[in-house]
């Protein structure tokens, strides 16, 4: 087997362990307020992955859903106890996780890992609100030297009710999550979102730097 | 266009919500695997 370069700063036999190429990793972060179409588009992402793979040919693929990236500070958030050490890391968690799979890929010539994370650190910092951009730079910078991507998926108001609130009325997002949590009624929770959604693009856009590469 | 957020390092693009999901699918697809 062909072996990747030789630029992963160490021998066999060293005390300096092998670090996999991020060249060989694609990692996207999707961020953007409920109901914007976050897990629409990741769905859609992974099924046109899936299918454009040839038979045999499918790598590493892992999908994390809320249910792994914000799902285990909800409890803590919903008492009102969480602190930004918990928040802290329960992030650095899912970061080491993602750099294990990563730096694992010390073999390789060819792109093997391919990760779709629901929301992290970007999100974080507004919802639940313990954190702020200072809390996460270090966080970031590690995402960044594996190659993440952040993917900051923005609309109007009128887009969050019409695809996000009003067509799942019914469905556990609606009924069993973001009531009572954003509302009682799905006013209320369009106003919350709504509300969410101005100041995440506002962060966004003052962030922004425009340095296009 | 690829973007950095200020104070951060990772590479960040934005897309509109209100346009077509097809062509959102395009453009993120290409992000995640360019």
């Amino acid at each position: 087997m062909e072996r990747a370069p030789s630029n992963s700063g160490g021998t066999l036999g060293s005390n300096t362990p092998i670090v996999g190429d991020p060249a060989w990793s694609r990692v996207l972060i999707v961020e953007g307020t409920s109901g914007i179409g976050k897990s629409t588009l990741i769905d859609q992402l992974v099924r046109r992955y899936v299918a454009d793979r040839p038979a045999r040919k499918l790598r590493t693929l892992l999908h994390l859903t809320q249910a792994h990236t914000y799902g285990p500070i909800a409890v803590d958030e919903d008492r009102e106890t969480l602190t930004a050490e918990q928040n802290l890391r329960h992030l650095d968690n899912v970061v080491s996780m993602l750099e294990w799979h990563v730096s694992s890929l010390t073999a390789e010539t060819r792109i093997k890992f391919f990760a779709v994370v629901d929301t992290l650190h970007f999100t974080h910092c507004h919802r639940p609100g313990v954190l702020n951009w200072e809390h996460v730079s270090n966080l970031d910078g590690r995402l960044a030297r594996m190659g993440a991507r952040l993917l900051f998926l923005h609309g109007s108001s009128q887009t969050l009710w019409e695809r996000g609130i009003a067509p799942r009325r019914d469905e556990e997002f609606i009924t069993g999550y973001a009531c009572p949590r954003f509302g009682e009624t799905l006013e209320e929770i369009h106003n919350t979102s709504s509300r969410n959604r101005r100041a995440c693009a506002n962060d966004s856009r003052v962030r922004a730097s425009c340095t296009a590469r | 266009m690829r973007q950095r957020l200020s104070g951060t390092s990772i590479v960040y693009r934005e897309i509109d919500a209100d346009g077509a999901i097809s062509s959102n699918l395009e453009e993120a697809y290409d992000f995640w695997l360019s």
